[in-house]
């Protein structure tokens, strides 16, 4: 197989909103795809069409092998998708009655059938990366923002999946706590896993993307190598978007 | 008027009515399990998506809930039977607990209706979606997530309900069914009515006790179940 993710045309309507007009795009294992565009343009939708959290219209998913066809799919089809995928996201949701270490075990013992015990020493291994060793037994409620978005990762993780989807991970955070959670994304990217991120944090992507998207109405209106989208876009809206973002700083640096 | 009141004997009333309390027990936990039952699958048709079968359950809700217990035992005891025997049915020989039961069991199953449809209501559910994320099926994610944190939001309303539940048990009088009430009228009609005054204080004095025995029993249960995460989430 060429690629982890293939996006294939997707269309996604919600009543008259065309929220996604044709997306496609193919992304090799390994790479970090970062998604920029401004609020409404549709990058939360897109990944919650890639697993099937919303089901697209039109199109279809393929994420390594997996291939879920938007107007003609079985529900086994779907969950078959939804192993290869995982999902951080903006509010964290976190499972409120489970501890740190109930959250991440939850889907090895439920959905992937592991020994408790055996879960549960993955999970605190898993934990322990992300900095958590000594929350194991917190409930979500007990911990900082940053925390919890990292047991957010964790649970993420654990299941081994071929591709994580992030959505806007960091911008729920207290400002002096975006930079813990930047720091353990950028420790997952690392490992060679396939990442999707949407989020607005430029010094991120620039040094963490292999490849930057930029979405506006339902669209990719321009993508390529985080240097070329970041520093010299060259439509219009991008630098729009960019410079409205970044106060104009990167204007004149290019 | 020359009665004399003996307060000293209330104790011994009590005795003597809680010998019914089996019957009352009863009446309790059988009306229980069925507005359990019936609240679900009310609760669950009034959420779902089929717009019918919302209007049935609402209106299942108002109308339980509008309705006088007393009204509904005088429908089930003495209006039921009438239209059975016009079917050619005939219940009179029907048991009167049934009929004590089944009032209360659908009387009370419009307010567990409603506090499992608010407690539903008041999970955050983000968490379903990481559930699905994770992999579960709808079954397994509203088993593991969200029907626990329901639950726990739930707990001071059920409380609240059953105990509700448990002072209407004392309309099974109304039918003749000897529960703690009435042998509390039977043992005052045996003496001729001297001593009504002791033994429905005696009466009162039990259903307060049960009361207050449910209300701590709910909150200890509500504080040990959302142990450690009872603050929302910032
Ligand atoms: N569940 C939904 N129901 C109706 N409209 C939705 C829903 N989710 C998103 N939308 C609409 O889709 C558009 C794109 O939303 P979204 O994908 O969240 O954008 P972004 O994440 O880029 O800010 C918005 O106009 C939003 O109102
Ligand atoms: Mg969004």
């Amino acid at each position: 197989m060429e690629y982890m993710v293939q996006i294939d045309h997707i269309h996604k309507s919600f009543g008259d909103n065309h929220v996604l007009q044709g997306v496609s795009m193919n992304i090799k294992k390994g790479e970090v795809v970062v998604i920029l565009g401004p609020s409404g343009s549709g990058k939360t939708t897109l990944l919650r069409t890639i697993n099937f959290l919303d089901a697209a219209d039109e199109g279809s998913i393929t994420v390594n092998e997996a291939r879920v066809d938007a107007q003609k799919h079985s529900k086994a089809q779907v969950l078959e998708l939804r192993k290869k995928t995982a999902m951080v996201f903006q509010n964290y949701n976190l499972f409120a009655n489970m501890t740190i270490l109930q959250n991440v075990m939850e889907g090895l013992v439920t959905v992937r059938k592991f020994k408790k015990s055996d879960a549960e020493k993955m999970s605190m291994e898993i934990l322990d990366k992300v900095g958590l060793s000594e929350k194991y037994h917190c409930y979500p409620s007990q911990l900082s923002g940053g925390q919890q978005q990292r047991a957010g990762i964790a649970r993420a993780l654990i299941l081994d999946p071929d591709v994580i989807l992030f959505d806007e991970p960091t911008s729920a955070l207290d400002p002096e706590l975006v930079g813990e959670v930047l720091n353990t994304i950028k420790a997952v990217a690392q490992t060679g896993i396939t990442m999707i991120v949407v989020t607005h944090e430029i010094a991120f992507a620039k040094e963490v993307a292999s490849r930057v998207v930029f979405m506006e109405g339902g669209v990719v209106v321009e993508e390529g190598k985080p240097g070329e989208i970041l520093v010299n876009p060259k439509e219009p809206r991008t630098q729009q978007f960019l410079s409205r973002i970044t106060g104009g700083i990167n204007q004149k640096s290019a | 008027m020359n009665y004399s009141y003996d307060f000293a004997s209330i104790p011994d009333y009590m005795i003597k009515i809680m010998t019914a309390f089996p019957v009352t027990l009863e009446i309790l936990l059988i009306s229980l399990l069925i507005s359990l039952l019936l609240g679900a699958a009310v609760a669950a048709g009034s959420l779902g998506r089929k717009p019918v079968i919302v209007a049935i359950s609402r209106g299942y809700i108002s109308f339980m809930r509008g309705i006088p217990t007393l009204v509904l035992i005088f429908l089930l005891y003495l209006g039921l039977p009438q239209i059975l025997q016009g079917c050619g049915v005939n219940i009179s020989s029907w048991n009167k607990m049934f009929f004590i039961i089944a009032t209360l069991g659908l009387n009370t199953s419009a307010n567990m209706a409603e506090m499992m449809r608010a407690a539903y209501l008041a999970v955050d559910k983000g968490q379903l979606e990481a559930a699905y994320s994770v992999g579960m099926k709808g079954t397994t994610a509203f088993r593991r997530i969200i029907y626990p944190q329901a639950f726990g939001i739930a707990i001071p309303m059920l409380g609240n309900n059953i105990i509700n539940l448990f002072k209407e048990t004392s309309l099974a009088f109304t039918v003749g069914v000897i529960d703690i009430l009435g042998k509390a009228r039977a043992i005052t009609s045996a003496s001729y009515g001297a001593n009504k005054l002791e033994t429905y204080i005696a009466t009162g004095i039990i259903f307060w006790i049960v009361c207050v025995a449910l209300e701590q029993g709910s909150k200890y249960l509500e504080g040990v179940y959302t142990k450690g995460r009872k603050q929302a989430a910032s």
